[in-house]
Parts: structure tokens; C-alpha cells; sequence
């Protein structure tokens, strides 16, 4: 009984990735193709400016984001996640459904993983062979370039951060008022190099100023204060310099990799995937969660309503009037700034944090299957890339840079379609179980238990 | 006791199935990016597009280079003559170098550190080590190619095939003067 949420899992992941498998693979190269492309475009832009590589570079994760998008939507529509809606609350959400909102809205946590688990330092690792091959050692390369800026020319940073932030808020809003779909990708094209720039760029100057704080006299004083504390231990016959090099090595060889690998990286992916189904989805699972029938639910008051919705049922002020309290223009400028970027804030990244906080209550015992099988994946991605390369024989880098991106496409369009079923099918999971605690809805639980997986 | 069991053990099962996922990680880690092509001495094995073949290993505390005595060691020098054939299209270059034994590695002595040979050629070249002739049981001569940037590489791994007799002849070297020849190139014929 207790592993059900496992045979659940390994079930439907199987069953939903076999009867996908032609459309899922046909995505994955989509991604793939375009992702290659890109990159491939990215290197030769390098005749032109870096900073012209490290835009398409920026755009060729789209691709990636794009494919994953449109597969979970896929497995999506296989499973019946947004079915799980009741009628009375289905109402057309134009904003959740458009492609180019879910990509805004899921790029930020996207990039953010992708940066955090090694896969935007393997694609700059690749773009780097792919420079080296054209421009030999010495050239421009895109870490190169991020890295200057960043430790050289904070400022700079920080200005081109605000103008590609301001550019995209305006592209934003006329590609809303125009509904030009050319617009649309401008959006994301700026918003992926943005998010870039934020992320890569952002590290490096937090190292700089982990640097900076070490040269300190106030580090100096806490150093101080650890060799007291330590005289005095001794006293006591406790070897404290001794237990603070064990504690580092139990959190840096057992704790820390055991949290990031085998914890961290499963959760996130899974409210990234939360995220792809929709706000609505997320909001009903939400209420469900909290054994809120949905009847009774407000509109535009959950985490994942929208700052417009949460607007316009929110009551006006007693003028009329929200932002603009008084005659003072600036007062009314200061009001459209504010939300305009606490807006976007509000739309585009908050939803990550809920997603994530939802995903965690949906119990231990689910988590830990999901998390074993996510695990089990990747050790099979893993595994079946040391076999093709044990296969394949050693070999000199000419022959890999040639070769490596089509060898490489194998182990992902094996792994990756099943990744993502595993992911939707587990957020599936989840809202049965929201589901089944709703005290409201315990018939239609008991249906869905009954008629298990729509098909 | 029956609540206390129903809430702990979902916690415990969870625990477990992390676990689980943390032993499958460590168990199937490796560092190993290379292709082990293995041989011993006098045994030619093929490297990318190439031949290599250990002929001798020789030891000594005093090293000699061209009749002069260049260096002496409270250790052994270890000499190990390499012949590599470049039989392909492309020059055979395997310029890093390592003698592996049991417990510990020693890395190359002085500037020449592997062996290379253009196409059609092959050479002869001595490798210098100094090691501890204590803890030289097993030792292995490892070649590989230099690359700035490297894929699944090959990279030879020949025995020198240390038996007790023999750590007792490199044992019995202590003192003696070892010789390093001059690379020889000549065509495969």
C-alpha cells in the first residue's frame, strides 16, 4: 500500500510514454534540431560581435523549453490534467493557454535549473569546442565575455540588465495591444538573454563580492572569535578545528550533494512542470490542498491568479481611482511603474515559489517514489552514455566535435520524453491526491479513482 | 502507538526511497572519461591510428643523458623505452605520461614526457620517472594524447609487469647509473 504512489508512477509513465512515443520523439528533435541550429548560427555570429553569439546562445534554450513545453502539454492532453477542471470553472483562459505565456512565464525557472545543474555550462562548454574549432584558442568566447563584464564593468551590467528589463516591458505591452506574433518572440528572445545575462552574469558577482567580504577586518574579527571559542573548547577537550573540518566534509561530500542531486533537482523540475499546466490548474490544486471545496472558491485569489485578474476583483477605491490618489501626475507615473514591474514580478516568477510549495505537500511518500524514479532515470541516461562511448571506442576531439551532437541526441530521445511523462504523471498524482482531501469532493474522487487515467 | 506508527512510518518509507536514490547515484558515479587499451611490456597494442610498444624498463639512481650524469635520486629513476609507429594517416601524439602503482602515481621526470611519431615514422624514446622503490608493486605506464579540449579519449595502459623478482632487481639498482638514449625516427618499413 505504501508504494502504490511507486507501481502508480512506473505504470503510467510507461503506458503514457509508449502510446506518445512517435509524437514525443518527433517534439524532442523539433527541440533538438532548433537548439543545434541556433547554436551553430551562435558560433559563426562570433565574426560579428560575442555579444551577437551570446543572444542566440541565450535563444537556443528556448528551443529546448519550447519542445518541453509542447511534449507535457501533449502528455498533458494523454492524461487529462486540465480535465481534471470542473465545467463551471473551465472558463477560456486565453493568457494560460498561449504558448508565449507559458514560455514567460516558465524561462525564469527554466533558465534558473538549467544554470544550477550544470546544463547551461555544458551548452557554453560546447560552444566554447565549436569556438575553439573556428576561432582557435584565444578568441571571444561567451563565459569569457560575461565574466569581463561582470568583474570589470558591474555598472554595465547592471544597465544593460535595466534596458533589456525596460525593452522588454515595452516590446511586452505592444505585442499585448497588437497581438503581432513576430512581437511575441522578440519578447522571449529579449527575455531569454535577460534572464541569461541575470543569471551568469549574477554569479559572477556574487563570487566578486564573496571575495570582497574575505578581505575584510570583519571577517578577521569572526576569525578571532573562532580561535577563542576554540582556546576554550580545548579546554574543555574538544578539538573544535578538528569538528568543523569533519562538519565540512559531511556537508560538502554527503549533505550538499545529496540535497542538489537526488532532492533538489527532482522537486524543481516538477513545479516547473506544475507550471506548464496552468495557473488554473495550479489554483484548483491549491484549494484541493487546502480541503477548500472549489464552489466556494473566489476567483483571482489564489497564489497563481494573475496580477490583472487579481486587479479586477479586487474593489475599487472609493474615487475610482487606484493608483492615481491624488491630482499629482507623478504620484500616478510612480503607481503605473510600480506596477508595471511588481506586476511582472507578481506574473512571472511568484508562480515558481508557489508551484514549488504546492508540489511539496503532496506528501512524503509520493515524493520519495518521484524522487527514486527521477533518480532512476537519470542513472539510465547516465549509464546509456557510457555505453554508446564504450561502444563507439575512444576517440580524438575532431571526431566528437563532429560526431558528439548526434550521438548525444540518442540517450536524450530515449530519457527525456520519459522524463517529462514521469514529471506530468506525477503533478497528476498530486491532484488526485489535493483531490481525494477535498472534503467536498469525495464522490468525484471516488469516480476519478474508479476510472483511473483518462485516456 | 497505532497514530505514532500510521505517521511514522510513510516518513520512514520516504527516508528509505531517498536513500535509495542517493546509493543508486554514488554506486553508478565514475570519473573515468577514457578508453582503457591495455597491454604489457613487448606487446604491441593500437591507439588512435597508431602502434605503441613498451621494450624495456631499466633502474637506477644516478640518471645519464648523452655519457653525463644529470641527475641522482634518494629514490630510483625508472627508464621506460617506448616505440610508437604513427601506421595511420595522422601523426601519433600521446605527449602526457604516468607510471601507476598500487597505492600511488608518479608523474613524469624533466621535460620529456610522452612519445610522438609523423606518419609514416616510428620513434623510439626513453620516459623518465623517479619513484619510490618501495612502492613500485604493479606499476603501469599510462600514455595519453595532450587536447585542450578532449571527448571519450584512448589512453594506453601498459603493465611493466613487476613481479617480486623483479622490484628486487629494480630494489638491487639502487646506486647504479641509469642511461637515457636519444629519441631514434625512422620510417615503418
Amino acid at each position: 500500500m505504501l508504494l502504490g504512489d511507486l507501481t502508480y508512477l512506473v505504470a503510467e509513465t510507461v503506458r503514457v510514454w509508449w502510446r506518445l512515443l512517435p509524437q514525443l520523439v518527433a517534439l524532442y528533435l523539433f527541440g533538438w534540431v532548433g537548439s543545434e541550429l541556433t547554436l551553430r548560427v551562435a558560433v559563426i555570429a562570433g565574426d560579428l560581435s560575442p555579444w551577437l553569439t551570446l543572444v542566440l546562445f541565450a535563444f537556443n534554450f528556448v528551443w529546448v523549453l519550447v519542445a518541453s513545453i509542447l511534449m507535457l502539454s501533449l502528455v498533458d492532453e494523454q492524461l487529462g490534467i486540465r480535465a481534471l477542471i470542473p465545467a463551471d470553472e473551465s472558463e477560456p483562459e486565453h493568457r494560460d493557454t498561449s504558448l508565449t505565456r507559458l514560455i514567460a512565464v516558465t524561462l525564469l525557472p527554466f533558465l534558473g535549473m538549467y544554470a544550477a545543474f550544470g546544463q547551461v555550462a555544458d551548452a557554453a562548454n560546447t560552444l566554447l569546442t565549436q569556438q575553439f574549432v573556428r576561432y582557435g584558442v584565444g578568441g571571444d568566447t561567451v563565459i569569457g565575455t560575461l565574466n569581463r563584464l561582470s568583474t570589470d564593468h558591474p555598472l554595465r551590467l547592471l544597465g544593460l540588465l535595466i534596458v533589456l528589463y525596460v525593452g522588454r516591458r515595452l516590446l511586452d505591452a505592444v505585442h499585448e495591444r497588437t497581438g503581432r506574433r513576430i512581437l511575441g518572440l522578440g519578447v522571449v528572445l529579449i527575455e531569454s538573454f535577460f534572464l541569461l545575462v541575470l543569471i551568469l552574469g549574477g554569479i559572477r558577482v556574487f563570487q566578486q563580492a564573496v571575495i570582497w567580504l574575505r578581505g575584510r577586518v570583519f571577517m578577521q574579527w569572526l576569525a578571532d572569535l573562532r580561535d577563542r571559542l576554540a582556546e576554550f573548547l580545548a579546554a574543555l577537550r574538544i578539538d573544535l578545528p578538528a569538528l568543523l573540518v569533519a562538519a565540512e566534509r559531511v556537508w560538502s561530500e554527503v549533505i550538499w550533494p545529496l540535497a542538489v542531486d537526488v532532492l533538489a533537482e527532482p522537486l524543481l523540475w516538477l513545479a516547473v512542470a506544475a507550471l506548464v499546466f496552468g495557473s488554473r490548474v495550479l489554483s484548483l490544486a491549491e484549494l484541493w490542498r487546502k480541503g477548500q471545496p472549489y464552489a466556494e472558491r473566489l476567483r483571482a485569489q489564489t497564489p497563481f491568479a494573475s496580477r490583472r485578474e487579481r486587479r479586477r476583483t479586487a474593489a475599487p477605491a472609493p474615487n475610482g481611482v487606484r493608483f492615481a490618489a491624488g491630482p499629482n501626475a507623478v504620484r500616478f507615473a510612480a503607481g503605473q511603474l510600480r506596477e508595471a514591474f511588481f506586476g511582472d514580478i507578481d506574473d512571472k516568477y511568484l508562480p515558481t515559489a508557489h508551484a514549488l510549495r504546492l508540489v511539496l505537500r503532496a506528501g512524503v511518500v509520493f515524493l520519495g517514489s518521484y524522487v527514486v524514479l527521477y533518480t532512476l532515470l537519470r542513472v539510465g541516461r547516465d549509464q546509456l552514455e557510457r555505453g554508446i562511448d564504450a561502444l563507439l571506442g575512444g576517440h580524438e576531439v575532431a571526431f566528437w566535435v563532429t560526431w558528439g551532437p548526434l550521438i548525444d541526441v540518442v540517450p536524450g530521445v530515449v530519457f527525456e520524453p520519459l522524463r517529462l511523462c514521469l514529471l506530468a504523471v506525477a503533478f497528476h498524482r498530486c491532484l488526485q491526491a489535493f483531490r481525494r482531501r477535498s472534503p467536498d469532493s469525495g464522490l468525484m474522487a471516488e469516480q476519478d479513482d474508479d476510472a483511473g487515467v483518462p485516456a | 502507538m497505532t497514530r505514532l506508527r500510521a505517521r511514522l512510518l510513510p516518513i520512514l518509507v520516504a527516508i528509505a526511497l531517498v536513500v535509495v536514490s542517493a546509493m543508486l547515484v554514488k554506486l553508478t558515479e565514475t570519473d573515468q572519461g577514457y578508453q582503457r587499451v591495455r597491454g604489457a611490456v613487448g606487446e604491441t597494442v593500437v591507439v588512435n591510428d597508431g602502434e605503441l610498444t613498451v621494450l624495456s624498463v631499466r633502474f637506477g639512481s644516478v640518471l645519464s643523458v648523452h655519457g653525463v650524469e644529470s641527475d641522482r635520486t634518494d629514490g630510483l629513476f625508472a627508464v621506460v623505452t617506448v616505440k610508437a609507429a604513427a601506421t595511420g594517416r595522422r601523426a601519433l601524439s600521446l605527449s602526457q605520461s604516468r607510471l601507476v602503482a598500487e597505492s600511488v602515481t608518479f608523474g613524469p621526470f624533466g621535460l620529456g614526457s610522452g612519445v610522438t611519431a609523423d606518419p609514416g615514422f616510428v620513434t623510439t624514446s626513453d620516459l623518465v620517472f623517479e619513484v619510490d622503490p618501495d612502492r613500485i608493486g604493479g606499476l603501469r605506464l599510462e600514455l595519453w594524447p595532450l587536447e585542450l579540449v578532449s571527448g571519450y579519449q584512448q589512453r594506453a595502459q601498459l603493465g611493466l609487469g613487476l613481479s617480486r623478482d623483479e622490484a628486487d632487481r629494480a630494489d638491487a639498482a639502487r646506486g647504479q647509473v641509469v642511461a637515457v638514449g636519444e629519441t631514434d625516427r625512422r620510417a615503418i618499413s
